[in-house]
């Protein structure tokens, strides 16, 4: 997103924004994520002191993901639907300009639903208006993007979600008197220019992200979500709001705008296609912004509604950062040995 | 994550262990060649290679050629079959049973070893099932126990 103003240029003077039509207000310029190299550079210091790698191509040899994704099709989305359901998709529409922490907890729910499906993390207790409502919380981390208005940054979100608040389950916090059953604006600009005190702040701390990593191609991307890792994603691309017959939308128009990646689509057929490989785009205006077909070529499955595929072509250009992990929720322990029992 | 394919891959790579076969000591191929056993190890897993010497030369050679073997498997996993300490732990069991009973390289128990093993791979893999994120500590384990046995 080369040609938006830089956070720290305009962050002092950004407007709460409301409306009914988030499609309309993004399409008419709206600004509700911007790029920020100085985050981007704390986001990779905190990454390096917490003894992650900002590289996906390390990353991806580190984890054996190196071609994991290639020729497949990886659906983040069919773990989240086999952990929570499919109503935890598309989640509430957002009604500020808070799309930057709707793509971080789609990104994080994405990965963490990855982690209980392949059996590696316990599944917390959610209530079944928490899953309509996207299971995790957007409000809390966006109390840290550092100003009353709205609109942020995704590294700044992510270094956040490595700090401060990561998976926030929704559901009443009495002790704090933070109600986050259900998405509300109100809640989400309880703080902004000056964060929440260490107190209140608590409840929220538990479930952080461990590390984050830097795609910048395809295969980066492609692989680490086909081994479980969800990507935040910050850019300037608008797209059409009718998809085509394989659950396509092309570019149109500008939006800047944060959309999680969901699932990735490598397979030849496609490539056949399109040129290219695609990414699902978990958009955050709700189920009823766009339409056409959701099916999943060659599948009997459908992308949730309001999502879309987008060619890589036409969105490589935008900021993609994988979420390693979720703290908490104990891992399943290891079973003990049988060595001695071998050799 | 398929556990068929997990055994798949640990076969293959018990498999090389036979495709080496003219490199593995003479006992274990019916002919008299000599068994090249390291006594000069410098590395850090002492206690293994204490217990390790008082085993049979060409059993440590097998044993040895086991661990690079399983090693090279998680270098070479390309397809995610070895992304958790789980699959990484009946990886590093499965190629021990088949270098030890099923490929009946090896007939002798040897508690002492087996207990330093089993210590090692269990600091590396900790004891919760996780995400490998440090392949290559993943990887330097059975290269480490390797080089300690032989």
């Amino acid at each position: 997103m080369p040609d938006l103003p830089f956070f720290r240029n305009v962050k002092d003077s950004l407007p709460h924004s409301s409306w009914e039509d988030p499609a309309a207000a993004y399409s008419s310029g709206y600004v509700g994520a911007w790029p920020d190299p100085e985050s981007t550079e704390r986001l990779q210091d905190a990454v390096m002191r917490s003894g992650g790698r900002w590289n996906a191509e390390d990353v991806a040899y580190q984890i054996g993901a190196v071609g994991q994704g290639a020729g497949k099709l990886s659906l983040l989305t069919e773990a989240i639907a086999a952990v929570f359901g499919r109503a935890a998709m598309p989640g509430p529409a957002q009604t500020i300009g808070d799309c930057v922490s709707h793509n971080l907890r789609n990104a994080i729910l994405g990965t963490y639903a990855a982690s209980v499906s392949a059996g590696l993390k316990g599944k917390p207790q959610v209530t079944p208006e928490a899953v309509t409502q996207g299971v995790f919380a957007t409000e809390v981390p966006y109390w840290w993007r550092g100003h009353s208005g709205d609109g942020w940054n995704c590294d700044e979100a992510l270094a956040v979600a490595m700090k401060h608040a990561g998976a926030v389950i929704r559901q009443n916090y009495p002790d704090v008197r933070v109600d986050l059953s259900r998405y509300s604006a109100k809640v989400a600009h309880k703080f902004g220019a000056i964060p929440p005190d260490r107190t209140t702040a608590a409840p929220f701390g538990n479930n952080l992200v461990t590390s984050v990593t830097r795609c910048r191609t395809w295969e980066e991307c492609r692989d680490l979500v086909a081994a479980g890792h969800a990507l935040s994603s910050c850019g300037s691309e608008g797209f059409s709001n009718r998809r085509d017959d394989w659950g396509v939308s092309r570019r149109q128009g500008r939006w800047a705008h944060a959309m999680a990646g969901m699932a990735a689509d490598d397979r030849p057929e496609v490539h056949r296609r399109y040129g290219c490989g695609l990414i699902l785009m978990g958009q955050s205006w709700g189920p009823n912004w766009n339409e056409g077909p959701r099916r999943i070529y060659g599948t009997n499955l459908d992308i949730p509604p309001g999502y879309f595929w987008a060619l890589w072509d036409e969105v490589k250009a935008r900021s993609w950062s994988a979420v390693s992990d979720v703290n908490g929720w104990r891992n399943a322990p290891l079973r003990p040995w049988k060595v001695t029992e071998i050799v | 994550m398929n556990d068929d394919r997990l055994r798949f891959l640990v076969l293959a790579a018990a498999l090389g262990l036979v495709a080496v076969k003219e490199d593995l000591p003479s006992k274990l191929l019916g002919k008299p060649k000599p068994v090249a056993v390291a006594d000069d190890y410098t590395g850090p897993l002492t206690r293994l290679h204490a217990a390790a010497v008082k085993m049979a030369p060409e059993h440590r050679a097998a044993m040895a050629e086991a661990f690079n073997q399983g090693a090279d498997s998680v270098r070479d996993d390309n397809t995610g079959l070895i992304a958790t300490t789980r699959q990484w732990q009946r990886a590093m069991e499965g190629i021990l049973q088949f270098a030890y009973r099923d490929g009946g390289r090896i007939d002798t128990r040897y508690p002492d070893v087996a207990l330093a093993i089993q210590d090692e791979l269990s600091k590396v893999a900790g004891g919760e099932e996780v995400r490998i994120t440090d392949r290559q500590r993943f990887i330097d384990c059975p290269r480490n126990l390797a080089a300690a046995v032989k």
